[in-house]
């Protein structure tokens, strides 16, 4: 509704236009198209011809790309290793018998994730519940489905009373083999029929095979090989051949000849009579072919230089045709000069030819005897002058169906194909006369005592034979070829799994079923050889029910975490604990927050979860290093010391000033060092020189010194807290560089004595094993590997690295030239510097520090250049968050009369920190990523592992599995993290302005 | 410290112990001669505004007045303390004075109430319950007691600023320096700022007021001063300013004629 009139008075002054806009349309709904998935796809898959083409090409790559890793990973990758070193994966070869800590921290670490879920999302999102199921669902019934429906495959044994040779190996088919079984299975055994029928056949056979069936498997394999490639030599060769008889270049260039030649003839064996006969006759059929396809060629080419129309006229005129007779032809009309010749021919072979002279009339017969038309066959002429050729015509009783046609391509294959295989050895399984031999089977327990089955004999066409296991224990399988004529039997055997030796026992590679009573012995007192497969590998393409019924189904059931000499528990039931974890964290948040304010629903599950996440790190270390209740304890009188030491400098500061404390405690270390001087022994016992007592500092010999040692560490932070407490009391505002000083000092203080404190406490763990130190150390720093040390690297890196870069940014900042250039310098050293280098330096250059360091553990050397290295990082994300706060807010903190130092801890620090959280968060993703360069100085990480994993004997060329684990290993956790941090973004933490 | 209202008629014996005085300041910024021979001198209880076109170093005057900018030479004396290189008088200074800054400059991770609290336990040494108390006492003042939680991002302009007052204002001080406190506002949030400095000067604070709202120049200042190009040109009442029969410094007539 408008009422703004058109001013159509010309003479006026325009009014203004007045419009009020009465109308309320009411509200609709979008358009279809323009949201949804349809609108989704539409603007963001096909918004462009380019978008488009980009679409499908991306997806066409993706897809080629995952379906050629899932082939390789279902039908050929060998999982055994990922499996048998899950453990050493998660945690290197920390004692068993304390992994029950890292349990528990693992729960407590997923209970923190469940409180911070009920924190942080008002309900879980359907995505979320999805991954979860998509985790779990596998992981809890797969197994049991896998299980009930597929069987384990076969696996290949051989019997035999001669040697399997391949190659350079020869196997001897072992009579006695030691194996596991549980009570209640069956074992069946029979002849291998699928692999009996040809070379071929045997070389395909897939699954287990012991070291003989391998062999056999092997000679197969490579006698096929070598058949195809000599066949590819054997053309060549001759071309090659044939090349140089007529004096041309050949196919070879020289230097290389030789070399073919010897391979060629390396590939040859000597046939016998009949297959040299055989070979004779191949070779004259190819000749003739060859012969054949050259006169084909003439003959298309002579009809090629027919002239489009005749230019005389040729006929056949003799009375009498037919074969075995003379036959006459005429030229008539003849009218050229040159000579004229007439050529008959039969079956593209020229028979006769008659040179002519013509007369007067242009007319001649040529008549061609009856010898050289004898029989049946394709018989045609040819008029030529001057050699060329100008008519031609088929003869009356000349039959078309006798013309010769050259092999087609397969037949000439196969022909050579056949010379091919006859220049080769016999086949593998004649060699052996595979399954031709009937075998005796018996099954015995440990003792020898046979199964009631007693022993059965396996006859060539005969039925499987079966045995049922009693009980669970070692078992021997006795297999002797019963009759006296040479031959060895492939048998395909169920109910027998590879076995794999470990520390506790021998286990079952397939479903992980362990025995720990030691291998059964012969008379000789010596072990039986033990059903130890072919590098545990399974041979072949194997098929998607194989790879889950091998690979995937024991992954998840099998004992992977052991606790103490024996039993543990599943990577399935392990999973399950931390969702049970997780859950109760969550329910236990969401019950507390019943009782939050309305106004802020979450309050008490944000409070419950910070306060957990912040203690994982103090849960870390008791659950790494070992820490017990008593340590717990003494931990907490010490802080409450500190604390306490807080409280009287507050009451004392107004009697002794902070200055006069400092001095108090120099003097007293100042005696403390003149009685070490010259009354050692009241402090460190009898063996008290002064390199003793340095050497003792350190954490170098063993001896007495722990008590002088830690009273001095402990007590320093309650003189720091006392002093503290004075300044606080005390009106006077103390000089920034004082307090700066004091931090420094202070941290100065904690990076010198944490790896002297850890020294000595390591030190004596290991020459004492009651000594009191134990209760903070019961683990070796050593022992620790795989995930457990790339999460102890991360996040004490980062924990400790936090102080370290704050304060370099901070003197970064400073107007002091000497701390500035100290921080600078520092910063852009390491800043300039490869992380490899740094932690190369802090785990070689430590030690030449000073020899005692060198029996710090290469883990803490390597911390402490990891801590150095990101503390140089996050001084410059913090120096830029620092320079981001607007110079306002440090303008009203000095207005308001703030110190400096107060400016930085409550003013532009905070702000700064927070402004940084996304880059801190992104530097922790990287710093667990970049653990990996811990192998390289010698630590076993993940990568490590991987490193020691692929020389492992039973695990070699194993490397590809291996990496590709750890790539997904360190894809999901750096995935999640970088997930979490998205979170934190959107939550606003990292905006200093909270809204 | 609440000092109770005074009443505007007995302004006039207050004059002769002054609280600030300025003598012949010097300041550059590089080559730039900023402030040129400032001086000035201000009683207790005097409200003194300083207005001038920008550029013409009146924020860079008062920000000499706690130190926040350091004068080159010349002296100034704030309540009775000298202000100099010695690092405690500066504190002791910035103890006496508050500053209102045109950007607020309140402290963003904070609440309004640890904003107001601050200041007081971590320099005068306070209880947190003393700070507090007199915090909701200053928030009340200033009109806004229920935003106390909340935190800066949340409040708008007009009660940024009110909080920023009584930031300063919980320090205790017996001076207060506003630097353009209405700049920054939109129009409509300008009067509630402006109600609360007015409370402020009728309640007998040494006010050093640098603004351009001319009807609270009128209303409130004992005294106008305008400055150009580093020196105070003319300074006088209001109605020696606003009176059209006057005549002034071609400079200050000129800034009038533009403002007015």
């Amino acid at each position: 509704m408008t009422t703004s009139q058109p001013d159509n008075t010309p003479d006026t002054m325009p009014e203004a236009k007045v419009s009020i806009n009465y109308e309320d349309p009411p509200t609709k709904p979008p358009p279809l198209l323009s949201t949804g998935v349809l609108a989704w796809i539409r603007e963001n898959l096909f918004s462009s011809p380019f978008d488009a083409a980009l679409t499908i090409f991306g997806a066409a790559f993706i897809v080629f790309a995952i379906v050629g890793l899932l082939n390789w990973v279902i039908s050929q990758g060998d999982w055994f290793a990922i499996t048998f070193n899950f453990e050493q994966y998660m945690y290197g070869r920390f004692n068993t018998t304390e992994v029950w800590r890292l349990g528990l921290f693992a729960l407590l670490v997923a209970f923190t994730a469940g409180t911070a879920i009920a924190a942080y999302f008002r309900r879980i999102s359907p995505v979320f519940m999805l991954m979860l199921a998509i985790i779990y669902i596998p992981v809890l019934l797969l197994p049991a489905i896998v299980n009930a429906t597929i069987a384990l495959p076969e696996s290949y044994v051989v019997a035999g009373n001669m040697n399997v040779v391949s190659g350079t190996v020869t196997e001897d088919p072992i009579e006695i083999v030691a194996f596991t079984a549980q009570g209640g299975e069956t074992v069946a055994l029979h002849y291998a029929d699928e692999a009996d029928n040809s070379d071929t056949d045997l070389a395909n056979i897939a699954g287990f095979v012991d070291d003989a069936s391998n062999a056999l498997r092997t000679a197969a394999i490579n006698r096929l090989a070598n058949i195809a490639r000599f066949i590819e030599l054997d053309e060549d060769v001759q071309i090659d051949a044939a090349a140089l008889d007529e004096g041309e270049a050949g196919l070879f260039i020289p230097p290389q000849r030789d070399t073919i030649l010897r391979e060629y003839e390396s590939l040859q064996y000597t046939p016998d009579e009949d297959q040299l006969a055989r070979i004779a006759e191949i070779e004259q059929i190819l000749a003739d072919e060859a012969d054949l396809r050259e006169a084909i060629a003439a003959e298309e080419e002579m009809q090629a230089a027919l002239p489009p129309s005749v230019p005389f006229a040729l006929e056949q005129v003799s009375e009498t045709d037919g074969f075995g007779r003379p036959v006459t032809v005429r030229i008539s009309d003849y009218s050229q000069e040159g000579t004229l010749r007439v050529a008959l021919y039969n079956n593209y072979q020229e028979v006769a030819t008659q040179r002519l002279d013509i007369d007067e009339s242009g007319t001649v017969d040529v008549t061609f005897e009856a010898e050289d038309i004898p029989g049946p066959g394709y018989y045609y002429v040819y008029a030529t002058i001057d050699d060329v050729p100008r008519a031609r015509m088929d003869l009356s009783f000349s039959d078309p169906s006798a013309i010769l046609t050259p092999l087609s391509e397969e037949e000439r294959a196969a022909l050579v194909t056949e010379r091919g295989v006859l220049l080769q050895p016999e086949a593998v399984i004649g060699i052996y006369d595979l399954n031709n031999v009937p075998v005796a089977i018996t099954i015995t327990d440990r003792d020898g005592n046979p199964l009631p089955e007693g022993t059965q004999t396996l006859e060539p066409g005969g039925e499987a034979v079966s045995f049922e296991i009693p009980e669970d224990g070692w078992y021997l399988l006795q297999k002797e070829i019963a009759s006296e004529d040479e031959g060895v039997a492939l048998l395909s055997v169920q109910g027998l799994y590879p076995l794999f030796e470990r520390t506790t026992g021998f286990q079952r590679m397939t479903d992980g079923f362990e025995i720990s009573a030691p291998i059964p012995r012969d008379a000789n007192n010596e072990d039986y050889p033990f059903y130890k497969l072919t590098e545990n590998k399974y041979r072949g393409e194997r098929p998607l029910g194989d790879y889950l019924r091998v690979y995937l189904s024991p992954f998840f059931t099998k004992t992977m975490f052991r606790v103490g000499s024996s039993g543990g528990i599943s990577l399935q039931t392990g999973l399950v604990a931390l969702f049970i974890a997780g859950a109760a964290g969550y329910f236990l948040a969401r019950m507390l927050d019943r009782n939050s304010p309305q106004q802020v629903p979450q309050r008490n599950s944000r409070r419950i979860s910070t306060q957990l996440l912040l203690s994982i790190p103090f849960f870390m270390f008791l659950a790494v290093i070992g820490a017990d209740l008593l340590a717990l304890s003494l931990l907490g009188a010490w802080v409450a010391y500190v604390i306490l030491s807080y409280f009287i400098g507050l009451r004392v500061g107004n009697v002794i000033s902070g200055i006069q404390l400092l001095a108090v405690s120099l003097v007293m270390l100042v005696i403390g060092a003149v009685a070490m001087y010259f009354a050692p022994e009241l402090i460190y016992g009898a063996d008290s020189s002064i390199p003793t007592i340095v050497a003792t500092m350190f954490g170098s010999a063993a001896g007495s010194r722990l008590p002088i040692t830690f009273a001095v560490i402990l007590a320093l932070p309650g003189l720091i807290a006392v002093w503290y407490g004075s300044a606080q009391q005390s009106s006077l505002t103390r000089s920034a560089l004082m307090q700066r000083i004091m931090i420094a000092a202070g941290v100065a203080i904690a990076l010198f004595v944490i790896p002297v404190l850890y020294n000595a406490a390591v030190d004596v763990n290991r020459d004492n094993p009651d000594a009191f130190i134990n209760i903070f150390v019961h683990t070796d720093p050593r022992r620790w590997g795989g995930l457990l040390l790339a999460a102890f690297i991360t996040v004490y890196g980062i924990i400790l690295a936090f102080p370290l870069g704050i304060a370099l940014a901070l003197g970064r900042r400073s107007e002091l030239p000497a701390i500035k250039l100290i921080s600078t310098l520092i910063i852009e050293l390491v800043r300039g510097t490869p992380f490899i280098v740094v932690l190369f330096a802090g785990v070689l250059l430590i030690p030449f520090a000073n020899p005692a360091f060198a029996e710090i553990p290469d883990i803490y050397s390597a911390l402490a250049a990891t801590i150095v290295f990101i503390a140089a990082y996050l001084a410059e994300n913090v120096r830029g968050g620092l320079q981001s706060i607007p110079p306002g807010q440090d303008e009203a903190a000095r207005a308001l009369g703030l110190s400096g130092w107060q400016i930085t801890m409550f003013i532009t620090l905070p702000q700064a920190l927070r402004a940084v959280i996304p880059a801190l968060v992104g530097q922790f993703i990287s710093l667990f990523k970049d653990t990996s360069l811990l192998a390289i100085v010698g630590l076993i990480d993940l990568t490590g592992v991987t490193n020691q994993v692929v020389v492992a004997q039973e695990f070699i060329g194993t490397r590809k599995e291996n990496l590709l684990f750890i790539t997904i290993l360190y894809f999901v956790i750096s995935y999640i993290m970088s997930w979490v941090s998205r979170r934190i973004e959107e939550s606003g933490s990292g905006s200093a302005r909270r809204i | 410290m609440a000092v109770e209202a005074v009443d505007t008629k007995k302004k006039a014996d207050r004059f002769d112990e002054p609280i600030i005085v300025v003598e012949k300041i010097n300041k550059w910024f590089g080559d730039f001669h900023v402030l040129r021979d400032v001086s000035l001198s201000i009683a207790p209880q005097e409200v003194v505004v300083i207005i001038g076109p920008s550029g013409s170093g009146k924020s860079t005057f008062i920000r000499c007045i706690n130190r926040l900018e350091e004068h080159q030479e010349g002296l100034i004396q704030v309540d009775g303390i000298e202000l100099s290189h010695d690092v405690r008088n500066v504190a002791e200074i910035r103890r006496e004075t508050g500053m209102v800054f045109q950007q607020f400059n309140l402290f963003p991770h904070m609440t309004v109430q640890d904003n107001v609290t601050l200041a007081p336990m971590k320099v005068r040494h306070w209880s947190k319950d003393q700070a507090e108390k007199k915090a909701m006492e200053l928030l009340n003042r200033v009109g806004i007691p229920e935003q106390a939680k909340k935190y800066p991002g949340q409040l708008s302009g007009g009660q940024q600023q009110r909080v920023a007052i009584a930031r300063a204002l919980a320090m205790e001080p017996n001076i207060m320096l506003f630097d353009e406190p209405t700049s920054a506002l939109d129009p409509e949030m300008i009067k509630e700022v402006l109600d609360v400095m007015k409370e402020l000067a009728l309640s007998g604070m040494t006010m050093i007021v640098v603004t351009h709202e001319m009807g609270f120049a009128r209303e409130v200042a004992d005294r106008i001063i305008f400055m150009d190009h580093g020196r105070i040109v003319e300074q006088g009442p209001p109605e020696h300013f606003f009176d059209p029969n006057v005549e002034h410094h071609p400079r200050t007539q000129e800034f009038l004629d533009q403002i007015l």
